[in-house]
């Protein structure tokens, strides 16, 4: 601040022209004698306050200040900090237009002193900051709002329980920051789609448990979530009216006589009065019971799902404009998360029923598989069968080549042709017995993994020692019973020792474990051998598939057949180099006495 | 002339067979068992196999399957007493399925047709 005093300054530069200046000035500029009358009064000032300079000069500013600020006694305090030497920066204050509005304005104010350095008034500029105000007003609210929707947003990602999502938003209705509403109802659309029913509420039952919980809420700060536990307990055992109240609630969307269907379907939140309100809505309110409520239509998709129903049945609060936004934003993240839910809910649903489909078909397809493989009898059957029909077709075959070739006059044309005749009647005899002699499916016998191993180790002893291959084998003497057909687990394990043995070429070290795995056994089959690299990996069980040099590449699609026939599982973990590890799980029987437990030697 | 390759382990089926499809016109190969004929079938190249299914060591159906991994362009037919591997999704990959007889019909008719359709197919797609 230059040393020149205002009045000094007017000296410099002239008075005319100083106080010019002081006109052109945006602020409104106002200069106060020491006994609080205007000295004066820029045009600026007019502008703002609708008071002409002529009316002001010599007379109080009094009429500027709000009945607050007169009473507190503004204009004497102002002078005094003038008169203390004291200046004044952007201090915000109200004043009064002629017209009655008030205005925020922005005060920067310093002492007057007269040539002898005397108090002589204050000059003050002020500047109208309303339009502002109402803009950081509006943004205020806006961060607000945004914040209850990003902690809604945060407390519900994650959750895809549909009643945790329902209660969390039913709290930030309630209990939120700033207390928006005293009590929520939430109404979920039924099946078709039509119809919106009350399926939960929160709030308290009196004002007594009200103030309890909302004194709470303001001395400490929660999220969300932890209010939602606080509130679950009175939820669960004391809110009974209310749970009564809600489940009442039942709103028809297609009936145009219902002014809160029409406001719902327009999608926009509306605040209704019971008093205005005709049938159907006069029952809906009066069960409510409050003099006023909030709706705000839940919607997704294009579609009413829902709506929220607010109101302020303790407090009797008048539900503002703000409350109804802040509603509004809840309703649009809770259309959304309601939403989720329930797709995650039918998506739940239509996995189950795709496992129950998959489930379905393996069981056919194990009943297909079991049909076609050959059982006991039907071993047996084909080997008589085998048995005798090659004779027969030596014997029969060889008596037509001499019919056919002998001339017609020849002797051996009767005898021949009898035997001919004889061994078709045979080969007939045999079609049929053995057509009738289908493949029944065996019983699952009652099978001990750990002998079978041992007897196909010791089928294949001699091939295993001209291999160079060494085996181990580590049994479980406990391991339970399955329930097999020993014969097809046979196969399989000759089979995986094989298919060890042909990835070992040059030798090596054969592991064989068993050990029981939950309610199901556990065989491992580890070899030291070539590996099987990545990208073959999904083929080795394909029938015909093979890498080696000989083979037959049906080894492991066996396997793999007989592993499902059995209801088991089989998996392989291999390294390039290093070896394989076939790891073959099926179901143990359970219950059942091991009447074919034999001594692991 | 057109060559088959006939798997057996019965040595009195071997013989009739042999005359029999000789008489027919074809050049015969015999084999024994699986071995033999994976053996010879580097070495004879026949135009088609009839294999027997129940024999020692690998059994016809693996035998057919080697055989097919190393050209599965190669026609075979099962020749064999069993009738329940007709069941077989195995045995699906021959091209035709007989049940051995004293009447051998039935074989040599498959034969023709099995090279017939083989000979039109080849003609196809060679144009």
């Amino acid at each position: 601040m230059s040393e020149v005093s205002p009045l000094g300054a007017a000296e410099v530069v002239g008075r005319e022209r100083f106080l010019d200046l002081l006109d052109r000035l945006p602020q409104a500029v106002v200069i106060l004698a020491e006994d609080g009358t205007v000295l004066f009064w820029s045009s600026g000032a007019e502008t703002l306050f609708g008071y002409r300079s002529d009316e002001m000069l010599a007379a109080s500013a009094d009429p500027l200040l709000t009945p607050q600020l007169r009473s507190s006694g503004e204009t004497a305090r102002l002078l005094a900090h003038g008169r203390a030497g004291g200046d004044m920066r952007d201090f915000e204050t109200e004043r009064l237009t002629r017209d009655g509005r008030t205005l925020s304005v922005l005060l920067t104010q310093s002492p007057l002193r007269g040539p002898d350095g005397s108090f002589q008034g204050i000059f003050q500029a002020l500047t109208d900051i309303s339009e502002h105000k109402a803009l950081l007003r509006a943004l205020e609210r806006r961060v607000h709002q945004l914040s209850i929707v990003k902690e809604i947003g945060e407390a519900l990602y994650g959750t895809m329980d549909l009643d945790e999502v329902l209660h969390l938003i039913l709290v930030g209705v309630t209990a939120g920051p700033g207390l928006r509403f005293n009590r929520a109802f939430l109404l979920l659309a039924d099946e078709n789609g039509s119809v919106l029913r009350g399926r939960l509420a929160i709030g308290p039952s009196d004002p007594e448990e009200a103030h309890r919980i909302w004194q709470e809420l303001s001395q400490t700060p929660m999220t969300l979530k932890q209010m939602l536990r606080k509130y679950e307990r009175s939820l669960a055992e004391t809110n009974v009216p209310l749970n009564r109240i809600v489940r009442e609630l039942v709103l028809t969307l297609d009936d145009d006589t219902s002014g809160l269907a029409t406001a719902i379907r327009s999608g926009m939140a509306s605040v209704f009065r019971s008093e205005e309100m005709l049938d159907p809505d006069r029952d809906l309110a009066s069960r409510l019971g409050t003099g006023a409520f909030a709706i705000a239509p839940l919607s997704a998709r294009g579609r009413t799902i829902g709506a929220l129903l607010a109101d302020n049945a303790i407090t009797g609060r008048e539900i503002q404009s703000e409350d109804l936004e802040v509603l509004q934003l809840l309703a649009a993240t809770a259309s959304a998360a309601v939403d989720n839910s329930r797709l995650y809910e039918e998506l739940g649903r239509r996995l189950s029923h795709l496992e129950a489909a998959r489930v379905e078909a393996r069981r056919s397809q194990q009943a297909v598989l079991r049909a076609e493989r050959l059982s006991t009898i039907g071993e047996m059957a084909a080997l008589v069968a085998h048995d005798i029909r090659n004779p027969l077709a030596a014997i029969g075959g060889f008596a037509r080549s001499l019919l056919a070739k002998a001339r017609h006059d020849d002797a051996a044309r009767g005898p021949l042709g009898v035997i001919v005749e004889e061994v078709s009647r045979l080969e007939g005899i045999l079609t049929k017995v053995l057509d009738r002699a289908r493949p029944e499916p065996p019983d699952a016998q009652t099978v001990q993994m750990n002998p079978i191993i041992e007897e196909a180790v010791k089928l294949l002893e001699e091939e295993l020692r001209d291999g160079r291959v060494r085996v181990s084998l580590s049994l479980d003497p406990g391991l339970p019973a399955i329930a097999a057909d020993s014969d097809r687990i046979f196969e399989m394990v000759l089979n995986l020792l094989r298919n060890a043995m042909q990835a070992m070429p040059m030798g090596g070290s054969l592991t064989v474990l068993t050990l029981p795995a939950g309610d199901a056994v556990e065989l491992q089959f580890a070899d030291t051998g070539l590996g099987i690299p990545e990208d073959i990996r999904s083929r080795i069980f394909s029938p015909f598939f093979t890498t080696k040099p000989t083979g037959s590449g049906l080894g492991l699609t066996i396997v793999e057949q007989i592993v499902r026939e059995h209801g088991g599982t089989i998996d392989l973990h291999s390294a390039v180099g290093i070896g394989s590890t076939f790891t073959v799980k099926l179901p143990s029987r359970k219950h059942e006495a091991d009447h074919d437990q034999s001594p692991v030697g | 002339m057109t060559k088959v390759l006939l798997v057996d382990d019965e040595k009195n089926l071997r013989t009739l067979y042999q005359s029999e499809l000789t008489d027919e016109g074809y050049e015969v190969v015999l084999a024994n068992d699986g071995q033999d004929a994976l053996r010879l079938l580097d070495v004879e190249k026949p135009d088609l196999v009839v294999l027997d299914i129940r024999m020692p060591g690998i059994d016809g159906l693996e035998t057919m399957a080697r055989m097919l991994s190393r050209d599965n362009r190669l026609p075979v037919i099962l020749n064999t007493a069993y009738s329940s591997y007709r069941e077989s999704f195995l045995s699906w990959s021959a091209d035709a399925y007989v049940i051995k007889s004293s009447d051998l019909t039935e074989l040599k008719e498959k034969i023709r047709q099995v090279l017939e359709s083989r000979a039109e197919t080849e003609k196809s797609s060679a144009s």
